[in-house]
């Protein structure tokens, strides 16, 4: 008897589990076609097992098309320029020859012939450690596209038309300040640079606030080139003397004996320097030295741009890479947006090198930035 | 001998002041509204600039426009240029790369005077 009711029981329970796994199969298959987004699992070949219609409604393709072909060889795959990625670099194959997951931006061709943005994301299917499948996860991102392209526009727009009138006041003070019309009082010359310099926070202002919104929009790609470093910072420094003659300040570069050449995004760094040189003349008093510092070996390049202001308390230092902070000092009134360093540590992040500072306040500060001699890619 | 500059600037009041501080510099200052009229200028005109200063947002014909069609004409090639604009994005900036012989310098970062040094140093 006990027997018998034991075989009862177990074929309930079997029933149970047999129901309860039909239900989850259910439920995973009115997963994998209601997610709203395109949806594909692939066997260990890469072959498609199961698509979704989402998927084939993005990919322009029928079902019967698809089922049991190898991935790569039912839909051509472009990058950003809309060249044909190889097959060994579709995020699929990438899959299967990493075991990690890969997240891309690509383009599709439906046969068609229309170009459809897609974002991907494609995880191994993993059992005992080895990948037996893959499941693709994707979306149609043409609203994206265009919002980022919107915004884009909107920023350049917008600070060219910020600057214009800046740039007249500039212009016009600018004339009469550097004596292209005449004499003016000493009085007149103090008002007038007050206006000249609030209109010059004015202009840093909305080229701190540009970089920031292009760094923020993910469009800070590099655009690596061989560059002679030695002549760019000479360059630079140029620039600035007469800026720095305002301030009696010295700008002294110092060089290494043979020209350094390397591997970066001459633009970005000019722009980096730059901001380090704007905070070093803010920062420093009449009559003191900034020095350039230039130094390069088989690994790293560094660029130290180094004053004798008023620089900054060891509690502050924490703060001074974050965004709009401010860090209140003898001449924090000269103004800023507190964008500056952020931007700036996010330019050399992004060549895969490192923004440093040393500071002693009431010594002076010296920014460093490290940057590796060989940049590990080039656009 | 002065030196012949050819400003090509659509906004009226920056038309004014480059002008004004050129002369002063002892320039001989020809100007352009647009890239059409610069273009058309430099076609007809018995001795060409040593010197162009250029905006490149400007109504009729762009200064991106005016390079493209200039650069095509091999009695110009000798010209300078100093790119002058507040448009300093990336893709602008990279556009520009194409053309190697020409300056870029951002219109609200320089003053007078430094500009008068910016076109000297090309010169």
């Amino acid at each position: 008897m006990t027997h018998a009711t034991d075989e009862v029981s177990r074929t309930n329970s079997d029933k149970t589990i047999a129901s309860a796994k039909q239900h989850s199969n259910l439920a995973a298959d009115m997963l994998f076609e209601s997610i709203g987004e395109g949806a594909i699992i692939t066997d260990e070949n890469g072959d498609i097992s199961k698509i979704n219609d989402v998927a084939l409604r993005i990919m322009g393709l029928k079902r019967k098309d698809v089922l049991h072909k190898w991935y790569p060889s039912i839909i051509t795959a472009e990058d950003e320029m809309g060249q044909e990625l190889p097959k060994l670099e579709r995020p699929i194959t990438e899959v299967f020859i990493t075991g990690l997951p890969v997240y891309k931006r690509i383009f599709y061709r439906r046969p068609s012939g229309e170009r459809v943005p897609i974002a991907v994301t494609v995880s191994p299917l993993m059992s005992e450690g080895r990948p037996i499948g893959a499941i693709q996860v994707f979306r149609d991102i043409t609203d994206e596209i265009e919002l980022e392209r919107a915004k884009d526009e909107f920023i350049s727009i917008a600070s060219h038309q910020l600057r214009t009138p800046a740039t007249v006041v500039k212009q016009y003070i600018g004339m009469v300040l550097e004596g292209y019309v005449g004499d003016i009082t000493d009085e007149q010359r103090a008002m007038l640079t007050t206006a000249y310099e609030s209109n010059e926070r004015q202009i840093t202002i909305v080229n701190d606030l540009l970089a920031v919104a292009q760094a923020a929009s993910n469009k800070l790609k590099l655009n690596i080139e061989t560059t002679n470093l030695t002549a760019l910072l000479s360059h630079i420094a140029k620039n600035y003397r007469e800026t720095y003659k305002k301030k009696a300040l010295q700008l002294h570069v110092v060089l290494p004996a043979e020209d350094v050449v390397v591997d970066l995004d001459s633009n970005k760094i000019r722009m980096v320097v730059e901001n380090l040189l704007d905070n070093a003349y803010k920062y420093s008093e009449k009559n003191t030295e900034v020095t350039i510092t230039l130094g390069s070996d088989k690994t790293v390049t560094t660029i130290a741009v180094g004053d004798q202001g008023v620089g900054i308390e060891e509690k502050d230092l924490p703060k001074l890479f974050q965004k709009f902070s401010r860090i209140d000092n003898p001449l924090s009134y000269e103004g800023g947006t507190g964008l500056g360093l952020y931007w700036a540590k996010r330019l050399i992040d992004q060549h895969k090198g490192e923004l440093q500072v040393e500071s002693k306040s009431g010594v002076g500060t010296t920014f460093i930035i490290k940057l590796p001699t060989h940049q590990p890619y080039k656009s | 001998m002065s030196t012949h500059l050819l400003l090509v600037e659509d906004d009226p009041l920056l038309r004014k002041a480059f002008t004004t501080v050129f002369t002063k510099e002892n320039f001989t200052v020809t100007t352009a509204e647009n890239g059409k009229e610069a273009l058309d200028f430099l076609r007809s005109t018995q001795k060409l600039p040593d010197v162009i200063i250029l905006d490149l947002l400007m109504p009729v014909m762009s200064g991106l426009e005016f390079l493209q069609l200039y650069r095509a004409e091999t009695a110009l090639q000798n010209i300078k240029i100093l790119i002058l604009s507040n448009l300093s994005d990336e893709k602008t900036i990279q556009t520009l790369k194409k053309y190697k012989n020409e300056t870029y310098t951002l219109k609200s970062n320089v003053s007078p005077r430094q500009l008068v040094s910016a076109v000297r140093a090309i010169l």
